[in-house]
Formats: C-alpha cells, structure tokens, sequence
C-alpha cells in the first residue's frame, strides 16, 4: 500500500508506509509451492542470476559503500524489484531463488559461488531495514540473541571500548571507529555465529562468546543466513536425482549453471603445447604480471610456498603443460636446493593431485582473476596474488618499470589499481604490451583470466608472424566460446565498461542482454 | 654382536607380568615375544637378573651412538608407548568394550591415523578398533612417524568401500603448529633446523600466549600442548565444541589468533597494526614484553640492542626521524639492552603526546599504523610483536583433514619422544631435557636394577618407570581426566533429568 502525495512543485513523493519487513527478505527455509510456466522458470531464474552476477562484477571492481548498493539498487530494481514486499514480489523471488538453489547445487565451485552471492544480496537487503524492522525479522525468524546485561558492559567497559569498528570491510575500510559503550546495546553471541567477526578480530570474546554491538548485528544474521543455506544446498544436491527425472526443467537447470561459463580452461587444451624451454621467454613475453612474478621469483629461489605453486602450477597446466612435463620442470628448479629424493617425496605428490591423478582425483581449474584477487593475499616469502592488487604503489611502479612498461602506461595502470579496478589495470597491460592487439585477434577474457591472457598474447603473436588469416575483433560466435572466469562465476558484462566487446558474456549463441 | 646382547639382555629382564595381556595378538607380538618366550624358557635366567645389571648397561654403551635405531624403535613400541592413555583420549570416554547406553560404539575405530614407514612410505587411512588393535598394527609395521586425522563417518581403512560422498571427517581437535622456521627472519642465534635456549624462548612466547587467547576468549578448556620433538610445538584444543568446528570455524580462530601481515611489497596497502588496539593485542603484549626484554633485547637473546648496527635498525622503523636520531646518540650511552629499550620506550611517549595536536587525536577515534595520528603509540606494539608474536602456520589449522604428529611419537631425526608440555610451567620446558629413547631404555633399566627384589614395583608398566610417567600424567591432566569427569556430569544431570520427569508422572 503506498499513498502518493504532491509536494509544493509537484513532483510526487511516496510515504513509506506499511511495507512488511519481514516480507523483504527471507531465509528461504521453507520451498514456495506454486504452478509456474516455463517460461517464467527461466526468466525468473535468469533474472536473479543477472543480480548475483551483477554483485560479483560490481565487487571486482572494487566497489563498496554506498556506490556499491546504488548501483545494485538500480540493478534490483530493473531485474527483480523488492520494495514493498507485495505478494508478487516475494513470490518472484522465492521461486527464483529455489530454481536456483537447484541448479547450483552440484558442485563445491557453484555452491561456494552461489553462498557468497546470495548472502551479499541477503545483506543488502538486511541493511536497508532500520533497526525496529530488523529486530521484528530476527524475531519473526527466531534469531533471538541475549542481551549482555548492563553490570557486564560496566565490568567489560574498557575491552569492550577498545574494539575497533571498520566502516567497512577490512581492506575496503577507510574510517575506523570505537562504539560509545555506555549507550549501546551489546548481544552475547556464540563465537560460532559470529565468525566474520572474530576473524577480523572486530569483535570481544570472552569464554567463547562474541560480545557483538547491535550496530554488527548485520554481520551475525548473515552469518546465519548462509549456514542455513549452505545446509539448504547440500539438501537440494540429495534430491537433485529426482528433480532431474522431469524432462521439462531438466536441460534447463543443467545448463543454467553453465549459462555464463566461459571457458575454463580446465581439461586438455587442444592445438598448441607449451615448450618447457620457452618459458624464460614466455614469462617476459606473453604472461600476465602475477605469473610473471611467480615465474621469476622461482627462477630466483628455485622454489615457491603453497600458494605460488598451486596458482602458477595451474596456470601452466591451462597453458598447455602436460603433467609429465611439469614434473619435469618444478623438478630441475626445485632440485638446485635439494635433493631429487626430497623433491619426489614433498612436492611430486601435490603436482600430480592437482592434475588430478590423486586422492580424490578432482582435477583442478586455474584460478581466475576473481579467484586471485579475492583471495588469500601473499605473506612473507611468497609471490601469489594479483600484483596490481596486492602490491602498494610504489612497488608496483618499479614491478612495471622492470617490465619495461613507459612511465605514461604505467601512471595510467597504477591509477586503475589504486582505484581498485585490478582487472582493467591488467588489461591496460595487454594492450600496452601487444599494440595493436585490437585488430588481429580476439581478446576475449582478458583481465578475467590468466589463462585468456596468455592464450590472446600467444596468438597475438602467432598472427603477427604470419601464420592463418583469421580476422578477429568482435567475437566470432562460432570461433570459441567466451574465454571468461572459470566456474559459475563471470562478468555480467557492465555496459559501462570501455571495453565493451572483450567483456562479452555467454556462450556465443543467442547471447542474453547484458 | 652388540645387537644381540641388547636385546637377549633386556628381554630378559621382562616378565610377562610386566605387560597387559593381549587376546588377539599372538601372531603379530611374535616378533617381539619370541624372545621372551625364550625369556621363560630361560627363567633361571631371570635369577640372575641383579648380575644382569651391568651387562645391560654395558650393552646400552655399546650400541652405535645413534639416536634413533629400528632397534630402539622395536623397544619403544614395545614397552614404551602409552598405548592405553592414548586411546582413553582419543576416544574421548567412547570404549567399544563399554556396555552403556551413551557410548559410541564406533567413535575411535572411526580415527583415521597414517603411518610412515621407513621413512619413506607412507600409508593413509589406518584405523583400529581399540588400543590393543593399534599396539599391534604398531609394533607390527614399526612406523617411524605416526599421524593422527580426524573422525570419519566410517572407519577409514573401509573407506574403498563407499563412495567419495559417504566418507567424510565428522569431528577433529583444533590443531596448531608453531614451527621455528617460521621465525627464521628474526633469528640470529640459528637458522632452520636448528635450536638453542636463546631461540627457544620463542616458542615459550607463543605457547603463553596462544593458551591464554583460547582459554580466556574462546572458553576452551581441554587443552594439550605437546613438543614436537625437534623445533617446535603443537596444540590439540579437544573440546567437544572445537572438534565440531567447521572449516570456517577454524580459520576464524586461527585469523584471529594471527597478526594481520602483509609482506614487504604490501606493507604500504594495509597490512600492521591499528588503534585502538584490540583488548586480545594489549593482552599478548602484556604477556609478551616482559619476555621481550629478558629474552629478546640483549645478548642473552638475539641482541636487537645490543650493538649500533642492530640498534640502527630497529630505530630506522621509528616514524619520527628526529626521535631516532636522538635516540641514536643515546643508545652509545647506555649500558646495556633492558636500559636502552626503557629510554627508547620513554622518549616515544614523550614524543607522542607532545606530538599530535590534541585535538586531533580526540577527534579521530582511531587510525592505522601509517596514520601518523597514532604511529608512535602503535609502534612499540609492532616491535615487540614483529619478534615475539605468535607465528601459527594457518594451513594446518584450517583444515579438518590434516594429519598431525601424535603425541608420544619419536622423532626420527632427534630420537626424542614428542612428550606434552605444561603450559602453566612452560617457562621450565626445556626441549634439550626432553627424553630420548636411549635414555629411557636406561631409566627402565635403572628402576628395574633398583627394584630387583620388589615384584609389584617391577611389574609396572614399563613407561612409569620413566621420565615418561609425568608426561602420560600430564595428557591424562589436559585430556583425559577432564572429559570423563564432564561426562559423568552430563550423565548424572540427564539421570537426574529423566528421573524428575519419571516422577511427574
């Protein structure tokens, strides 16, 4: 119910009356039982899936704060409003929401993909409650938590002061500040429920319970949200068998999963393999600047952590490194500082079970960008990452000076970084480094994926020495399949991006409005 | 030769009564009975047994000098290993000979544990149904290292048998590992395998306060700290909440129980400290200075200030040049390290408080290290953490499925046994004291000689006549003891329970 009324210049304005918060968003626990069409099944589906893909793109762009849930509110509400609740709106959204969950659900990637998304969506609607409709939502969905009582935040009063609070996430953050404890009310939480907290060390623990400010409340009930829903997924993967008996939704599911899939780069790459021997070369020439880095510094240590292994390990088995010769070529490294005997007994095993021949023989895909950047940055000793992630600046500049990048190139790329469009600062890097790029080949997946990169560099240069004549620019649907993020996850192809044609989503054949 | 006359001699010297009787194991304890059965046969022998005595001690001498032997190894195993105070903590009170009704029949054939034999191979998935089972696969496989795993939904060594889905960890202890390598950047005294008491204080710091964190904030309580037999130590938080913890679980604890770092390329971005600091940072440095200063600053430790070009160092991190160059010329002043770092500590409050403008500071309520507002405050935080703070390697923890070195294992390199340490006497812990195989084999020897006429004295497990003693006491103090004590609590409260709801009726 929405009453408008006409303010002196006329323009309308709406009261915000009577919507039912509790109807704006859901914990989704129990399945909506309806008669849909198919066409509405996929459209409904597809439309929630362009909002969760609009929020990882909008994150790999390092967008945060209130230009973060603008630009997703504008999303929202051309894809799948939710404003007042009304019984059109939460129906859309439930159903949505549990195709979804269906296709979703098979694989540890795609669940792992679709909790983080839907949860980040669960938040943004959980913030946009003021705190009386927040409390009826916890109440409504009994997410009741006790109060620490006054006598405990007097005795606590100096821990509970020095806990610092981070405007936003830890590494977006600009504005720390301390709650004024006398007037707040703290909550006394399971340190398991409140582990986001508790890893960021941004909360009081004292016996095993986190001490949470309401004004982190969000966190927790979040917290919540995706348990219950990564248990929810596990469920639907056990019914998947007898959801798939029915023809109908059966290709649709399946394929949903894979609509924005590009190519991943897993399984064994056709055409060209890699020679060992050129790798010196390649590194230089053809590699994005975090295998690079990785490449150079095993060169210089004749070993790599964790970390560098698996990222660069992977890389190399995208590029077309068979696993023998892997094992050939982290062997004669790693042999420089021991023996053939400790590198066989420490380090052959891993290679071999990321290839996919051990335990649980799951062959591993190289990590995209996202998968980078997101991820656990490098410590001490170590070279993974996203160098124009991870890197500061001044790093950063004598990284791409060695390179041999131009002072001009490199203002520009460091800019993009310090901005946070980690991605685009890498392709600003292609396109420095292969001028002219443009116009002989296709540079689909650049800035997405290691992988992309190198193969666009590697034909880039086969095309400039003269092999094949294939023109490329816009992207040939019959010539490959979008070369983007691995897995679930990928570009939703912002229209605002100045490179349109490279950021080109779906699987080439009646591609979906961006 | 020698060979020979070790094991003839100290064979004799068992008696059948020395062991617990084992049903099932004839064929596997053969290898070792046999030559107490031959024992038996020689009871006159056995007479002779105070005569014996300097033969046994001759022997032990004349074994090669080493550490660590397949025939030590064979002993160990044999007579050594707690196999019974193991299993009662790993299977947390769950006795598959135990008829009553809150058992879990299953829960410790459940364990996956790994062996390596030889060095070289290494096996997965074994799992035993009860402690005289693992004795047996034990002695029988002679591993030289003995990991432990998590909890299954099936024993593991069935796992072949179902699919991937069907077998999972059901529970496992928090683990930690400290390990000194991790410290190698700051060590001057050794590097890499190697240890010594100055470096050693190290991992005191880190056990202090890592047992503090868990008990104080996370409410942990059965708590096992155990060395891990060459340079480092590990901890198996055992609570039932903690074996339940999920992969986010554990990497939250142990997020929290690290400092945020960056390396050297990032340290700009946002890696360090901050203010205020958290309650859990002002804590560990109260823990930590004290230790900072006895054990770190001067010579008896890594000499941070002991000499101009270390003290240059250190006060090149200073964020206010003048300050660094004044002090400079005070640090040639002054004696010795503990005075330095007083003068040092003194001058940066002065320099903090006459620094910032007031109001400036009241207004911002916080700010990073690199904020100059509060990087005077924040940097003696970061000395004293950049040495002392506990260095935990996150994979190890993070994970439900990895395997651990079991406790009372041997290290083969060192020969020492991984005994458990106090975490309230870790300050006494000295890993050069720690026991090894030959001097235990001595220790039972010893206490056999000096018990040869009391019967009952010698017919103690062969353990308790050891150093080993108090080191299964304390497993038993951490572990054991506590968990059966809770759950004959928890039994007794759900009698009382059911029986009040009996009564209504």
């Amino acid at each position: 119910m929405q009453t408008t009324t006409r303010a002196i210049h006329g323009e309308p304005t709406y009261t915000r009356v009577k919507r039912e918060p509790t109807r704006l968003l859901s914990l989704y626990n129990t399945a909506p039982q309806a008669e849909i069409t198919l066409e509405e099944f996929e459209l409904y589906a597809l439309d929630r899936l362009q909002i969760l893909r609009s929020i990882e793109s909008l994150r790999l762009r390092g967008m945060k704060g209130d230009e973060f849930r603008m630009k997703l509110e504008e999303i929202i509400s051309a894809c799948m409003p939710m404003t007042l609740g009304t019984a059109e709106e939460v129906r859309k959204d439930q159903i949505s929401h549990f195709i979804l969950r269906i296709a979703y659900c098979k694989t540890e990637d795609l669940r792992r993909w679709f909790l983080k998304h839907e949860s980040e969506l669960f938040r943004f609607r959980l913030e946009r409650l003021d705190s009386n409709e927040r409390a009826k939502f916890m109440e409504q969905s009994g997410l009741a938590y006790d109060v620490v009582s006054k006598e405990d935040v007097l005795r606590l009063k100096a821990q509970l002061q020095a806990v610092p609070i981070f405007s936003q996430q830890p590494g977006y953050g600009q504005g720390i500040h301390t709650v004024e404890v006398t007037r707040t009310q703290f909550f006394r939480i399971p340190f398991t429920q409140a582990l986001d907290l508790v890893a960021h060390r941004q909360v009081f623990l004292e016996g095993g319970f986190a001490y949470v400010p309401v004004e982190r409340l969000v966190s927790i009930i979040v917290a919540r949200f995706r348990s219950s829903l990564s248990r929810g997924l596990l469920e639907a993967f056990g019914a998947m068998p007898y959801v798939l008996t029915d023809g109908r939704i059966a290709p649709l599911v399946s394929n949903m999963a894979k609509q924005y899939t590009g190519k991943d780069f897993s399984g064994t790459k056709t055409g060209d393999s890699l020679d060992l021997n050129d790798l010196d070369m390649l590194a230089d020439r053809s590699m994005p600047m975090c295998m690079r880095v990785l490449h150079k510094n095993l060169r210089l240590e004749h070993k790599l952590k964790h970390w560098g292994r698996l990222q660069y390990g992977l890389f190399l088995k995208g590029a077309g490194i068979g696993m023998e010769d892997a094992i050939q070529f982290w062997e004669k490294e790693f042999t420089k500082i021991m023996t053939t005997d400790v590198f066989n007994k420490q380090y052959a095993y891993s290679i071999r079970h990321y290839f996919g021949k051990e335990g649980k023989r799951k062959d591993y895909t190289p990590f995209n960008c996202s998968k980078i950047i997101l991820g656990p940055g490098p410590g001490h000793g170590e070279f993974h990452g996203c160098p124009f992630r991870h890197y500061d600046e001044a790093n950063l500049n004598k990284l791409l000076e060695r390179a041999g990048v131009g002072a001009m190139d490199r203002d520009e790329m460091i800019k993009l970084s310090k901005g946070q469009h980690y991605q685009l600062a890498c392709m600003k890097h292609f396109e420095t480094t292969h001028k002219g790029a443009e116009s002989l080949i296709s540079m689909d997946g650049v800035g997405n994926h290691p992988n992309a990169f190198f193969a666009a560099s590697m034909a880039f240069y086969k095309e400039k020495n003269g092999e094949g004549g294939r023109r490329g620019g816009s992207p040939n649907p019959s010539s490959q399949t979008s070369a983007s993020s691995a897995g679930p996850g990928e570009d939703a192809g912002d229209p605002a991006s100045p490179h349109g044609e490279s950021m080109e989503i779906g699987t080439g054949e009646g591609s979906p409005p961006a | 030769m020698s060979f020979l006359l070790f094991r003839a001699s100290f064979l004799s010297r068992s008696s059948f009564s020395n062991r617990p009787i084992h049903l099932n194991a004839k064929n596997t304890l053969c290898t070792s009975t046999c030559g107490r059965l031959s024992a038996a046969g020689n009871r006159e022998n056995m007479e002779i047994a105070p005569s014996n005595t300097n033969k046994v001690s001759v022997a032990a001498a004349a074994i090669n000098d080493q550490e660590f032997s397949p025939e030590l190894l064979r002993f160990f195993y044999n007579r050594l290993f707690p196999y019974q105070p193991m299993f009662k903590w790993l299977s947390y009170g769950n006795d598959p000979d135990n008829d009553a009704a809150h058992i879990v029949r299953d829960y410790f054939a459940c364990r996956e544990f790994s062996f390596t034999i030889n060095d070289d191979i290494y096996i997965r998935y074994q799992s035993f149904r009860d402690a005289s089972e693992m004795e047996s696969a034990i002695q029988k496989k002679q591993p030289h290292k003995i990991d432990i795993g998590a909890v299954f939904t099936l024993p593991p060594k069935d796992h072949h048998t179902v699919k991937a889905e069907a077998f999972k960890p059901v529970e496992r202890e928090l683990i930690f590992d400290i390990d000194m390598t991790d410290y190698d950047d700051i060590r001057s005294c050794c590097t890499g395998a190697k240890i010594c008491p100055k470096c050693w204080v190290f991992m005191t710091m880190a056990v202090k306060v890592v047992d503090t964190a868990l008990r104080e904030d996370f409410g942990f309580r059965y708590i096992l700290w155990v060395y891990s037999g060459r340079r480092g130590v590990h901890c198996w938080v055992c609570d039932p909440n903690a074996r339940a913890l999920s992969n986010d679980g554990r990497s939250a604890v142990v997020e929290y129980l690290s400092l945020p770092r960056g390396n050297e390329k990032s340290k700009g971005k946002n890696g360090g400290l901050s203010w205020p600091l958290h309650p859990s940072f002002t804590r560990a440095f109260d823990i930590l200075e004290p230790m900072f200063e006895s054990g770190v600053l001067g010579e008896a430790g890594q000499g941070v200030l002991d000499s101009e070009n270390s003290w240059d160092t250190l006060l090149d991190t200073l964020p206010d040049e003048d300050l660094a160059n004044r002090l400079r010329r005070e640090m040639r002043r002054l004696t010795n390290a503990q005075d330095r770092w007083l003068e040092i500590k003194s001058q940066v409050r002065a320099a903090s408080s006459a620094h910032a403008s007031g109001n400036a500071r009241r207004q911002s309520r916080g700010g990073r290290a690199g904020n100059g507002l509060f990087a005077l405050d924040l940097w003696k935080y970061e000395v004293v953490f950049q040495y002392c703070y506990p260095r935990l390697d996150v994979n190890v923890s993070k994970g439900t499925n990895h395997l651990l070195k079991s406790p009372f294992a041997v290290h083969p390199k060192t020969g020492r046994v991984c005994v458990p340490i106090d975490p309230e006497d870790v300050d006494n812990f000295d890993p050069f004291r720690v026991p090894t195989l030959k001097a235990l084999a001595a220790q039972i020897d010893a206490y056999d000689a000096q018990n040869a006429q009391n019967a009952s004295a010698k017919a103690l497990p062969d353990y308790k006549k050891t150093e080993l003693k108090s080191a299964v006491e304390l497993l038993e103090r951490c572990v054991v003891d506590p968990v059966a004590l809770a759950t004959k609590r928890r039994l007794k409260l759900e009698r009382e329970k059911e029986a009040a709801m009996i009564g209504d009726f």
